[in-house]
């Protein structure tokens, strides 16, 4: 009785944290839906009786959030794979191989993750000028092609092996490439999707260096992009929350198709200990 | 046919100031079922990695067949390993597992195939081909371990004690299927326990290590009849052989040595103790006693249940011995001699 008691109450605790993490949510989706007008109406309207389905063609047309939403998807994917490129064989050596100063060159990677990004983007944004590469897909992408964190994390998740499976892979006549993608990539299938989606969001979500590093509209993310509907009328400002949405909406896809793999992947150290 | 089938020369290894290996010498003939034994971090795995390629050794020569293989990669050296916790990929199933080194190899599907079936029959696998290791219980993943050695048709097995995992009833039931095996195919095995059962019933000959030193090498018979030093003669035998100080022919310093089978209870014994524990087997009791003139040795007697009084603990008794009672020299721990 008693634990059913407590189960209750945790359940109640939880749905309030809900509520307050989806709440602004629903009010974007709500006001989105309703006209200036409607929106600036106190008590606001927590239910939209007539909505208008149009302000999402209208953000779509007027911000053009078709091209932008390309560079997005073209960006965060190939960043994605290069950042798990560069993270896999890096974690792989600091899991397998031994060579000299491997302590401490692992010790710099993990350095990299105490650095905020901040302090990085002024000498990151001087060698893209350097190299030419202003207004283009590599200023968007190198930047981030390869990641402290994603090669901490794999190379813990590799070293979770056991040294035999190395060793009777070595002896069957397995190099270091056949034994990486036959043996340890799919043993860590988890870690390595949780860490893709992980790549993934990162760089949906990026604003100011995109901001920086580009000023054509044709290299601009979505979030960059979205910009442009500030210029509307502050009675649209329906139009600027749809298009806030439209552009959240791929992120909301991939985390709801792979939330298990995010989950199981981020809590596999812990549970393995 | 080369007349070794495994030779190390002189082999040393040391990781930093720890010696894993000193200057060891071991030849292993072919066809022959070698065991090398001894208590856990005394390297014997380590020899068994050296052979295997897994490690390099600090000096020495090793040798497979007539091949000095030092700088041979281990895919090259024609030796497969059976490791103690299996070493199955999880996420293969039965038959990709065994099938692996061939893969590896290059082996045409055809051939493959009939290899993998040829060694799941003989191992009793055909059933489990299409599961995964985690489907399996321990002594069927043991089987997949060896098959996936036996698959690749090797001149040597290394086998790092590969039944330690398995439960008592299951390991008897795997060590007469391995003997079975070896016998079948008659490949060299290399095999490295620290059960001393294992070795004395599996081994066709024995090395004792301790301490990365080899100590006797030897049948099982031999090492059990006429072990080199104090070390061998306290290893092998369950209860292990009583050691206490003594004299031969009137000459002192001098450490005697009784098997405890050669130890009687005997109301008219010369000998006073006092028993500290008893063990029950069934078959037989091993009972330990102090002895009432030096408090500090315990002498281990082993009963036959056909005894019908088994002392209790902390009651008095007096035993008597035969022979063979073994000399070792108290400063140099070695046999000196065997008086029978």
């Amino acid at each position: 009785m008693r634990t059913s008691v407590r189960t209750a109450l945790r359940y109640v605790f939880l749905i309030i944290i809900a509520l307050v993490v989806l709440f602004p949510i629903y009010i974007a989706v709500v006001n989105s839906l309703l006209s200036g007008q409607q929106i600036a109406h106190r008590p606001p309207t927590l239910f939209p009786l007539h909505p208008l389905w149009n302000s999402f063609s209208l953000a779509w047309s007027f911000g053009h959030l078709g091209t932008y939403l390309r560079t997005s998807v073209i960006v965060s994917v190939l960043t994605t794979l290069a950042a798990l490129t560069t993270s896999v064989l890096a974690a792989y050596a600091f899991a397998f191989l031994e060579f000299p100063l491997k302590r401490i060159m692992f010790s710099l990677c993990l350095a990299t993750l105490m650095v905020p990004a901040e302090v990085t983007i002024i000498p990151n944004f001087r060698t893209i000028q350097i190299l030419g590469w202003y207004n283009t897909y590599p200023a968007l992408i190198i930047p981030f092609a390869a990641s402290g964190i994603g090669i901490f994390l794999l190379r813990q998740s590799f070293r979770q092996l056991p040294r035999e499976l190395h060793d009777a892979a070595v002896l069957d006549g397995y190099g270091h490439w056949r034994f990486l993608v036959r043996v340890v990539l799919p043993l860590n299938r988890a870690m390595i999707g949780a860490f893709a989606i992980f790549a993934f969001l990162s760089s949906w979500n990026q604003y100011l260096w995109p901001l920086l590093v580009t000023n054509s509209d044709s290299h601009r993310t979505v979030q960059v992009g979205l910009r442009q509907l500030e210029g509307l009328n502050p009675d649209q400002q329906n139009i600027v929350l749809a298009g806030t949405i439209l552009a959240a909406l791929p992120i909301f896809l991939i985390l709801f198709i792979f939330q298990r793999q995010l989950v199981r992947g981020l809590t596999a150290g812990a549970v393995k200990g | 046919m080369a007349s070794t089938a495994i030779s190390l020369e002189s082999v040393n290894k040391r990781y930093g100031s720890t010696v894993a290996l000193d200057s060891l010498n071991l030849q292993v003939e072919p066809g022959e079922f070698f065991v090398l034994l001894g208590p856990s971090g005394c390297g014997k795995t380590t020899a068994l990695r050296i052979v295997a390629g897994l490690e390099t050794p600090t000096t020495g020569t090793v040798r497979i067949g007539d091949r000095v293989v030092n700088d041979i990669e281990p895919k090259d050296r024609d030796v497969a390993m059976v490791f103690q916790n299996y070493a199955l990929y999880p996420h293969l199933t039965v038959r990709r597992n065994i099938e692996f080194p061939l893969r590896a190899r290059r082996v045409s599907s055809h051939e493959r195939e009939r290899r993998v079936m040829e060694v799941a029959e003989s191992l009793q696998l055909e059933d489990q081909l299409n599961r995964k290791p985690g489907q399996l219980s321990g002594g069927q993943r043991q089987r997949v371990a060896l098959a996936r050695a036996i698959v690749r048709e090797p001149n040597v097995f290394v086998m790092d004690e590969p039944l330690s995992n398995l439960d008592a009833r299951l390991r008897v039931e795997m060590r007469a299927e391995l003997i079975d095996l070896h016998l079948k195919n008659g490949t060299t095995v290399l095999y490295v326990t620290h059960d001393q059962v294992e070795a004395m019933t599996m081994g066709d000959r024995i090395a004792i290590l301790k301490d990365g030193v080899l100590q006797q090498v030897g049948t099982p018979k031999d090492v059990y009849d006429r072990p080199a030093n104090t070390f061998v003669a306290g290893f092998i035998g369950n209860p292990p052989m009583n050691l206490m100080p003594g004299e031969l022919l009137g000459e002192p310093g001098m450490i005697v040595g009784i098997r405890p089978e050669n130890v009687f209870l005997d109301d008219n014994g010369s000998i006073e103790t006092r028993v500290t524990l008893v063990e029950s087997l069934g078959h037989e009791h091993h009972v330990a006693c102090r002895l009432n003139y030096d408090n500090e040795t315990i002498v281990f007697v082993r009963v036959p249940s056909t005894v019908s009084q088994v002392p209790g603990i902390g009651e008095s008794i007096r035993l008597s011995i035969t022979e063979p009672l073994y000399h070792f020299d108290s400063v140099t721990l070695e046999r000196k001699a065997i008086k029978t």
